[in-house]
């Protein structure tokens, strides 16, 4: 069944919103290319995390679905329909990760760049995608409203900027790379990323009982 | 025959101009409290303000550089002005959202005149920031320890940063038919304010055209001698805004002549604030630097306190008296020659590379010793150490760590003449990593491992006893050639023996 679903789930995802989210993205990683900046390596880590706040933008609309209030009926379950866009969005977005790591790799010397640590940052990337999934998952399930991306991505960009803002040093999960801190942040980082999957599973069953009012057009959580 | 009817063709009705405006500030009211109201806003006003409110924070915030701290108003709203920029777009667009762009055609407001009103709707939320501009700069300045000149148009730049990213968030609401344009233009933007524009070295055009130009890392200067483009800056944030709100109306339809002329001139305006920014500094400022930099005497305010004369540029003179209490206290633990020796405090700065420079300062004259730009916590530990350098050593080139008795005088002294001195001593090692070692100005004062460990256990023993005892063998501890075992021995304690790591330091 799921294989029958690939084809409509492909078709029906907003993909001109996360090829714009990936396109601001891949700009943005040309930069210092284009330019010819010499930047060091805390820098480009900033950079490469800047990028994956866009791909993470992007990854917001990724439970938006217009025809909500017709597919709560068919025996599809919506965990299952939620899973194959996910799984279909996050393959590209894979490549689209790894082209991205590739950009930033051509404007780098070979030196800096095994200063570059990929693997941690590509978790940092997965816990920023993993938190746009895990908010619109909760938006869906917690209201009716049909398009939760807009409200998701103010918050997905409001929330990892909250965090650097606020965190107290000992919990920073913005760290430049060399820092002592580096290990504990990416233990957090991956416990983020394990959290946010966790909720979105957990939000991705069909509530028991319906809410009351009208389907769709009601207020949604954020105006 | 059949009656022929036709439907009259029906012109739009313009409405009486005052009824237009009436109606354009009516929906901007509307508008406006729900910017104000939005969840976005109101965390990120919430969490901005707790920041702010959060207390604690460091011995230093007693005695700010207001011509610092003006400044530090601005990096908190680069962060707050991408939510309003979210919240503004997510406004114009919510009709588009909602499905209800249709019946917008029978009301009395055009597009046009509804982009007018979200672009009036923004200014009480611009209006809100600069209230917590105000009280923030404002909380600063009255305290006791505040010296210097704030500057209004660092101050205005960051409510005119909630403008523009406000203005562009209706712009782009306008452009662009999708809520995910405005998201991405905000990391655009805080990528390109954190990470692109705050390298590059100063002058360029990129720093320019950054929202912020991001000064950090270096030691506060005499206002004078910052050379920061601010006005220029603020015009550019003004116009920038002027512009995209013309933007927003030509796009949504209000082509009439003010509206062209308008933009054409906040386009030059924009190009030209660019422009001039990049002439930034002066040439007087400048001169005014290298004078401040070279010549200090030149431009200070001197004042006799007993035998200590303290030399400051004319905005930090208030903290003489602050200095003078360490300096008077150190003399007060010393004895001999050395207590009352006339000595010269002289401030210093390393302006030439203005603001953000990392230059070092160069050593002080025989006789003098320095002080810098920034007081209270650690700094006044620094300066301790600076006076205990200036009555033991008498020079402040640095020739290694001090592996002798004048390395323990030295720092002790400098520890017991700073308020909360072992908290400072300790906290100073814990920041730079290098316990043992005081970031004195002009110099580091660093100790070996052993040398530390003999002022560790002399902080331990009883105050009294000790002052007691240094007072007493002064002569022979600020003597050069008095070891640390000697030292030790004096002051009634033990020192370790000497580990490979000591035997590596270089000494003075």
């Amino acid at each position: 069944m799921a294989a029958a679903l690939v084809r409509p789930t492909l078709r029906s995802l907003p993909w001109r919103l996360f090829a714009s989210g990936w396109g601001v993205g891949l700009v943005m990683a040309a930069v210092p290319v284009l330019f010819s900046m010499e930047l060091s390596a805390p820098v480009l880590v900033n950079v490469v995390r800047a990028v994956a706040l866009c791909g993470a933008v992007g990854m917001a609309f990724v439970l938006d679905d217009p025809a909500r209030h017709t597919t709560g009926v068919s025996p599809v379950p919506r965990p299952l329909r939620q899973a194959l866009r996910v799984a279909v969005v996050w393959a590209v977005g894979a490549a689209w990760w790894a082209a991205v790591l590739a950009v930033i790799r051509v404007g780098v010397e070979p030196a800096r760049w095994s200063a570059l640590p990929s693997g941690a940052v590509t978790v940092e990337a997965g816990a920023l995608f993993g938190l746009a999934l895990a908010l619109a998952g909760a938006v869906v399930r917690f209201s009716e409203t049909r398009l939760p991306g807009p409200a998701v991505a103010g918050a997905v960009l409001a929330l990892p900027i909250a965090a650097g803002a606020l965190l107290p040093p000992r919990f920073a999960l913005f760290v430049p790379p060399g820092d002592p801190r580096w290990a504990n942040s990416h233990l957090l980082w991956a416990g983020v990323l394990i959290t946010m999957f966790a909720t979105w599973m957990a939000c991705g069953p069909e509530p028991r009982r319906r809410f009351g009012g009208g389907l769709g057009f009601r207020r949604g959580a954020v105006g | 025959m059949t009656a022929v009817t036709e439907a009259p063709a029906v012109a739009p009705f313009p409405a009486p101009t005052g009824d237009a405006r009436r109606a354009v500030l009516a929906l901007a009211r509307v508008e406006a409290r729900r910017l104000l109201l939005h969840p976005l806003v109101l965390a990120a006003l919430a969490a901005y303000l707790t920041v702010l409110l959060w207390p604690g924070g460091e011995p230093e915030d007693a005695y700010p550089v207001l011509q610092d701290i003006d400044r530090e108003t601005q990096l908190g709203h680069v962060l707050l002005g991408p939510v309003v920029m979210i919240a503004a777009n997510l406004a114009v667009l919510r009709s588009h959202r909602r499905g209800t762009d249709g019946h917008f055609a029978v009301l009395v407001l055009p597009p046009w005149q509804r982009t007018c009103a979200h672009l009036l709707s923004v200014l009480p939320t611009v209006l809100v920031t600069a209230l917590i501009v105000t009280g923030q700069f404002t909380a600063g300045a009255l305290k006791p320890g505040a010296v210097g000149r704030g500057s209004v148009f660092e101050l205005l730049t960051g409510p005119l940063l909630i403008l523009v990213c406000a203005v562009l968030g209706v712009l782009l609401g306008r452009v662009a038919g999708s809520a995910l344009v405005a998201p991405l233009a905000a990391v655009a933007l805080l990528a390109g304010t954190f990470i692109f524009a705050a390298s590059p070295e100063p002058g360029s055009w990129l720093r320019s055209v950054s929202p912020v130009v991001v000064d950090d890392g270096g030691q506060p200067l005499p206002s004078d001698l910052l050379g920061r483009p601010a006005g220029w800056h603020a015009l550019y944030l003004l116009a920038l805004s002027v512009l995209a709100a013309a933007g927003a109306v030509l796009v949504s339809g209000g082509r009439t002549r003010a509206v062209r002329v308008t933009a054409v001139a906040s386009l030059g305006a924009v190009v030209a604030t660019v422009v001039l920014q990049g002439m930034a500094p002066s040439d007087a400022v400048r001169e005014a630097r290298e004078v401040a930099t070279r010549d200090p005497a030149a431009v200070q305010d001197c004042e006799r306190r007993g035998a200590t004369t303290y030399c400051a540029f004319p905005e930090f003179t208030p903290w003489i008296d602050e200095w003078a209490l360490v300096t008077d206290k150190a003399r007060s633990l010393a004895s001999g020659p050395e207590a009352t020796r006339a000595l010269t405090v002289r401030q210093k700065v390393a302006a030439l590379d203005g603001p953000s420079g990392m230059w070092e300062l160069s050593p002080a004259a025989p006789g003098e010793l320095t002080v810098s730009t920034a007081w209270g916590g650690e700094r006044e530990l620094e300066f301790a150490a600076s006076v205990a350098r200036g009555l033991v050593v008498g020079h402040e080139r640095y020739g290694g760590a001090h592996c002798d008795a004048r390395g323990v005088l030295m720092v002790w002294l400098a520890i017991r003449a700073t308020r909360d001195g072992a908290t400072m001593f300790e906290r100073t090692g814990d920041n730079y990593n290098s316990p043992g070692v005081i970031q004195a100005p002009v110099s580091a004062i660093s100790l070996r491992g052993r040398e530390y460990a003999v002022v560790e256990r002399l902080l331990a023993e009883p105050r009294a006893e000790v002052d007691r005892k240094v007072k007493a063998s002064w002569a022979e501890l600020s003597a050069p050639g008095t070891t640390t075992d000697r030292a030790a021995a004096l002051l009634g304690v033990t020192a370790p023996a000497e580990s490979a790591d000591d035997r590596e330091r270089m000494c003075a």
